[in-house]
């Protein structure tokens, strides 16, 4: 019996820990985390979880989606927040880059972990076919709006990547979509080809339904988590509020693949999305 | 302020009409406008006179440390050089009425609903308990534990610009200006967001800030 059980344990931790995703040597591969910076157990597990999958699946850099620094930014809280849980990761060389939460301190820009150079809303071109977008959802003035208008409308790049602290869509019982900010952004998402959002704040998991074409994550669980949060709404596509999560994601040439692992390891969802549509979510076995 | 109408033009051009209908009253160019701006350069010339007297801060510092020292030495400074500084000295009260009349509209707009959940978002007298108790006062240091609310977009296109480092945030229902760079509160605005009356004139039911506490000066 006890071997019987032995055998269901390895067998259900080996396929927890299953990627699903292409893993072409030539595609960009990325990591996103959200609402990380508690410096407790669960950052410490979901980090750890991140340098296992990280042996199958090398990616070079991790999206930080804010409230990177719960409770303080002292010197210590750098430390047991950020530089201990994710000192692998950090040795091997992959870099992080931020975007600021309402329960950061705008001066983390300066931190070169975090890749900000100083500014609280930056642009980055990960490859040829790759630019991300860093907005401060917490103080979107009109610099910060002319500044994005103008960087989308000069990218070439045939994924646009926005990614930022508060969602636009959401169905958080907590906090909900902030439609404030949706009024503004969404047009120039839409005018300028911006095809995936990523988001935190929301202490879950939940990938939207399309709006208006364009695919939104929210990815706020990595550290912080709120259980039985996501509403019933026709918003989502899938949610996951039982336990602490990161993303993985990889592009290849049109094709943008994700995974979403949970702190123990299992797969909560995975899919594709694709620069000419006919986007789907496809269950692990057939994404691979 | 002609800059600011400049860059709010170049803004509409950009966004294009769609964003148009959605942009309120604006704070333009009145005297007051005009003579908060002057005071709100002057103020940066201080900060700026006392951070060439303070260690310098790369963009990429990878010591911590570092940024908290050189944020307290400069807050310090700053506290020095305006030791007799006191509630009114940037928000006037000619520009105060204006701030409030502005606020007020936004909160009750057609689109006040959102504007009012987004004052709500991230702002310390709606955050989790276990925040630093923060005191409302200038010259107080804002406390690096406590979050910093979103302030909606609606509300930063309408206020006067303000240069980098300064920022508006909303303290419950209070509006402070907050120097980034030394976590200083330079100046506010007591009860700017109104309260909760019923009706259409609702604030999104702003709970009274237990965790502030009012120090006049």
């Amino acid at each position: 019996m006890r071997v019987l059980l032995s055998l269901i344990l390895f067998l259900s931790t080996a396929a927890a820990q299953d990627l699903f995703l292409p893993n072409k040597k030539d595609s960009l591969h990325f990591a996103v985390i959200g609402d990380s910076g508690t410096g407790d157990r669960n950052e410490y597990e979901v980090a750890r979880q991140m340098v296992a999958f990280r042996a199958k699946f090398p990616f070079a850099m991790v999206l930080m989606l804010g409230d990177n620094l719960y409770g303080g930014e002292s010197p210590q809280d750098f430390k047991a927040k950020f530089e201990e849980p994710y000192k692998d990761l950090l040795a091997a060389g992959v870099k992080f880059y931020a975007t600021l939460g309402n329960h950061d301190d705008p001066k983390q820009r300066f931190y070169k972990p975090f890749n900000m150079n100083g500014q609280r809303y930056y642009t980055f071109k990960a490859n040829d076919r790759v630019r991300f977008f860093v907005l401060d959802s917490n103080y979107m003035d009109p610099q910060q709006l002319n500044w994005l208008a103008s960087e989308l409308k000069g990218s070439n790049s045939p994924w646009k990547i926005c990614f930022f602290h508060h969602p636009l869509y959401s169905s958080g019982k907590q906090h909900g979509s902030d439609v404030d900010l949706r009024r503004f952004l969404e047009p120039l998402f839409l005018e300028y080809g911006v095809k995936v959002v990523l988001a935190g704040h929301e202490h879950f998991y939940e990938r939207l339904k399309p709006q208006k074409g364009i695919y939104y994550f929210i990815s706020g669980g990595s550290a912080k988590l709120r259980r039985d949060n996501i509403a019933r709404t026709n918003l989502t596509a899938k949610g996951f509020d039982q336990d602490n999560h990161f993303m993985l994601m990889e592009i290849d040439g049109d094709t943008l693949f994700y995974q979403t692992i949970s702190r123990p390891g299992a797969t909560i969802d995975s899919g594709i999305v694709s620069l000419q549509g006919e986007n789907k979510a496809v269950s692990a076995a057939a994404a691979k | 302020m002609r800059r600011q109408r400049q860059r709010f033009v170049v803004l509409k051009l950009v966004l294009g009409l769609v964003l148009v209908p959605f942009l309120g009253v604006i704070l333009t160019d009145t005297d007051n406008a005009k003579q908060f701006s002057a005071r709100v350069k002057n103020y940066m010339e201080l900060q700026k006179q006392v951070s060439s007297k303070v260690p310098p801060l790369a963009t990429t510092e990878v010591d911590p440390a570092k940024i908290a020292v050189r944020t307290q030495a400069l807050a310090s400074g700053i506290q020095q050089r305006r030791a007799n500084a006191k509630q009114g000295d940037l928000f006037f009260p000619g520009v105060a009425q204006e701030f409030r009349e502005i606020i007020r509209k936004e909160l009750q707009g057609k689109h006040g609903a959102a504007t009012r959940k987004a004052v709500k978002t991230g702002n310390p007298a709606e955050e989790e308990a276990g925040i630093a108790k923060i005191v409302l006062a200038v010259n107080a240091p804002y406390p690096d534990k406590a979050p910093r609310s979103s302030v909606p977009a609606t509300i930063l296109l309408s206020l006067p610009e303000l240069p980098k480092g300064l920022e508006y945030r909303f303290l419950g229902r209070n509006l402070i200006l907050l120097d980034s760079m030394s976590n200083l509160i330079v100046d506010y605005l007591q009860d700017v967001v109104p309260k909760v009356t019923g009706g259409e004139v609702q604030t999104g039911r702003l709970k009274a800030p237990t965790s502030l506490r009012v120090v006049r000066r």
